[in-house]
């Protein structure tokens, strides 16, 4: 009696391990997308002009590549992964962008200011 | 290969699979980014950033290549339309960067330019004081000798003074002992013709053949040949001379001042001469030992200018001739 038993319950678990790996497969790979969306956030993007929106787009996209692995689509999911990491990557890359261009207006402003502070002709004047 | 080259193949590629199925909106929004991004800065500031746009589009092509309408082809396209975005926005932060640097080192110049223009300022504020110090010192020595000089001539004003007002008192004391010569000197001038007239009114009347007499004491009424009682001495003497010298014959001349007129003055002198004539024939001389003449005011002895001066110019004299 008690290897027929055995044998129903090895079988048992057997079949529930195949049911699940050919229901979920592998998992999809999130964290180069999420990386790229902290990193775009860390970076100030919600408040640039021109990053807001790829970040946000970013950030929907991941929702949507969750849904997508989680009705089992997990190959239409990682591919929709890879378009929010490329967003997130790209508002981090304009609030850099933005950032960076503050800084060289405030520094040529500072030049200009030296300049007329101390009475020195401007530059290409 | 250079971003263009592989830009005409990819559109090329492109346009060949259009033929079959047209593009996904990602690929061509791609294809557009990638075209731009190739054409900026990107391509020589960021060109590796470029690359990868570049293998993310082929990778995308390939896909629409081999499965037109997957999902993939389109993903890929999307990503690869971000790459070339990405592109660009390096491009821009390293244009940014450059201005950034270029405008510090503009900064660093500028202050250095000013210590420059600040040290420039302080020699030249130092020659100024130097100068100014120069000048101030040769302006106090200036004062010094300036009230030296003062000084000096004060006292020699007050030398100056001093040595006037004792030449002003020598003077004063040397016009005055020259007012009270010159006083004495008129007075005694004054005293002596007094004496000469006295003399001439009571001496005798000397006779010197050629020679003139004046006949002090004649005396006329103003502006007439009327003879004053006064003149009676004179005329004694007169009468004396010539009645003691009896072969003298005489020039009676008569004189006036200068009160009237030439021509009346000359007939008044005349008129008066002869009034002397007559009043000699009166008492006893020959008329033809007297001959009359009136010079008028011609041969003055004395200054019109004084009452003096005239009263001697007012006179009869005899001319005693040879």
């Amino acid at each position: 009696m008690r290897h027929p038993h055995m044998a129903m319950l090895a079988g048992s678990v057997l079949f529930a391990a195949v049911l699940a790996g050919c229901g979920s497969g592998p998992a999809i790979n999130k964290e180069p997308s999420t990386s790229a969306i902290s990193s775009a956030e860390e970076a100030g993007a919600s408040k640039s002009p021109s990053a807001s929106l790829y970040l946000l787009l970013a950030k929907e996209e991941l929702e949507n590549a969750k849904s997508l692995a989680a009705r089992g689509d997990k190959d239409e999911a990682q591919s929709l992964l890879s378009r929010a990491q490329a967003d997130g990557e790209l508002a981090v890359a304009l609030s850099h962008g933005d950032a960076d261009k503050q800084e060289a207006t405030q520094a040529i402003e500072r030049v200009r200011q030296l300049r007329q502070d101390n009475q020195l002709p401007q530059e290409g004047k | 290969m250079k971003p263009i080259t592989f830009f005409i193949i990819i559109v090329c590629a492109g346009l060949f699979a259009s033929c079959a199925t047209a593009p996904p909106a990602e690929l061509i929004n791609a294809r557009q980014a990638y075209q731009h991004a190739s054409n900026g800065p990107a391509a020589t500031l960021v060109p590796a950033d470029l690359h990868k746009a570049q293998e993310a589009l082929a990778a995308a092509e390939k896909s629409f290549s081999d499965e037109p309408k997957s999902f993939r082809t389109k993903d890929l396209a999307y990503v690869a339309d971000r790459k070339a975005k990405m592109a660009e926005a390096h491009a821009t932060t390293a244009s940014e960067n450059a201005n950034t640097a270029k405008a510090n080192k503009d900064y660093q110049a500028a202050q250095t330019e000013i210590v420059k223009n600040t040290k420039a300022d302080l020699a030249t504020s130092e020659r100024n004081a130097a100068v100014t110090s120069e000048q101030l010192a040769a302006s106090q020595k200036s004062t010094a000798a300036a009230e030296n000089s003062a000084a000096d001539a004060k006292v020699e004003a007050a030398n100056v003074k001093a040595s006037t007002d004792a030449e002003a008192i020598r003077v004063k004391a040397a016009t005055d002992a020259e007012a009270v010569r010159v006083k004495d000197a008129s007075d005694a001038e004054a005293r002596r013709l007094a004496d000469q007239k006295t003399r001439d009114m009571s001496a005798i009347i000397i006779l010197e053949r050629g020679k003139k007499v004046v006949l002090r004491g004649i005396n006329f009424e103003f502006n007439k040949a009327t003879l004053l009682d006064e003149s009676a001495s004179t005329l004694t003497r007169a009468y004396n001379a010539l009645a003691a010298n009896p072969d003298v014959q005489v020039v009676i001349t008569g004189h006036t001042d200068n009160v009237g007129t030439q021509k009346s003055n000359q007939l008044l002198s005349l008129k008066r001469a002869q009034a002397v004539k007559n009043w000699l024939v009166k008492e006893g001389i020959a008329s033809r030992r007297m001959r009359t003449v009136g010079r008028g005011q011609n041969e003055p002895m004395s200054s019109n200018d004084t009452n003096e001066g005239r009263a001697d110019n007012r006179r009869i004299e005899f001319y005693v001739q040879q």
